[in-house]
């Protein structure tokens, strides 16, 4: 079943029969990704506007290290 | 030096290098490339492709085929591009001077298509293919392209050009499938795809 691609008598619906699992794991992680994305872009605008944290600090990302350094103390 | 400037060298260097050997260097190597005219015959290498099958290189290139089909046939030493009946010498780049863009291709999920005209001629095949590509190769990946075809009444004695196919894939009872102007272009751009001639840098084998 496994043979090298280059080899002429491994025919071509072989090979299109060797990558179906491989095209049906990139489906999936295709889809993993699209979520990821999703997730991101929504903290993302959550942090833009300013909903993030509750105690009001604010993006964490843009805050000025002494800022920063009270919080964590 | 400032550090700005430093960084700033260093970009212009990367691009500047990288401009040489993808744009300087291959310009000088194919830029000039002519038709090859055999002077016996008059005939000119590569033929230029005729309006309908330049027209179905645009559905070809919006319908995303490149993204599993390949146009090259690499050298027949070190792969089985050739062994797997494919093409008949190596390509070279004097057979893409009409094609802007190329479409050489990298991905090889389907089949290469470098010679799809002369390994499949048959336009009726090709229609059908489009329509229900497991059809007529079983367990291929290929997704079909029905949105090229279009499915009417049966008027009269019906179409000339509707399509022969069976079991599921056949419209309801008196219904026919009829290629749209676009499947016919693409169909005529699939048939001109032909790298049989010979070219003095890379000559078929039986001269």
């Amino acid at each position: 079943m496994l043979q090298h691609p280059e080899n002429p008598t491994n025919t071509f619906s072989n090979i299109v029969e060797a990558t179906k699992p491989w095209l049906r794991g990139r489906t999936i992680s295709g889809v993993l990704i699209l979520v990821g994305h999703l997730a991101f872009a929504y903290h993302f605008v959550l942090m833009l506007l300013k909903f993030g944290r509750a105690d009001g600090v604010g993006p964490t990302l843009l805050a000025k290290p002494e800022s920063a350094a009270e919080a964590s103390s | 030096m400032n550090k700005l400037t430093t960084l700033f060298c260093g970009f212009l260097f990367t691009f500047v290098l990288a401009w040489i050997g993808l744009v300087l260097v291959p310009q000088f190597q194919f830029g000039q490339l002519q038709p090859f005219v055999n002077e016996d015959t008059g005939e000119s290498f590569p033929p230029m492709r005729s309006g309908l099958a330049e027209t179905g290189k645009q559905v070809y290139q919006a319908n995303g085929c490149i993204y599993c089909h390949s146009q090259q046939i690499r050298p027949e030493h070190q792969t089985a591009d050739m062994a797997r009946g494919w093409g008949a010498r190596r390509s070279v780049a004097r057979d893409y001077i009409y094609d802007r863009p190329h479409l050489l291709g990298t991905m090889r999920t389907g089949p290469d298509l470098s010679n799809a005209g002369v390994r499949l001629s048959n336009e009726a095949w090709h229609h059908e293919h489009l329509y229900a590509p497991q059809s007529k190769s079983a367990g291929s990946t290929m997704p079909p392209f029905r949105y090229l075809y279009k499915v009417q009444k049966i008027q009269g004695a019906g179409s000339p050009d509707a399509l022969k196919l069976e079991a599921d894939d056949a419209p309801p009872e008196g219904y026919e499938v009829v290629p749209t102007p676009d499947a016919r272009a693409l169909v005529a751009y699939l048939l001109s795809l032909n790298q049989n001639y010979s070219l003095p840098e890379a000559k078929l084998s039986t001269e």
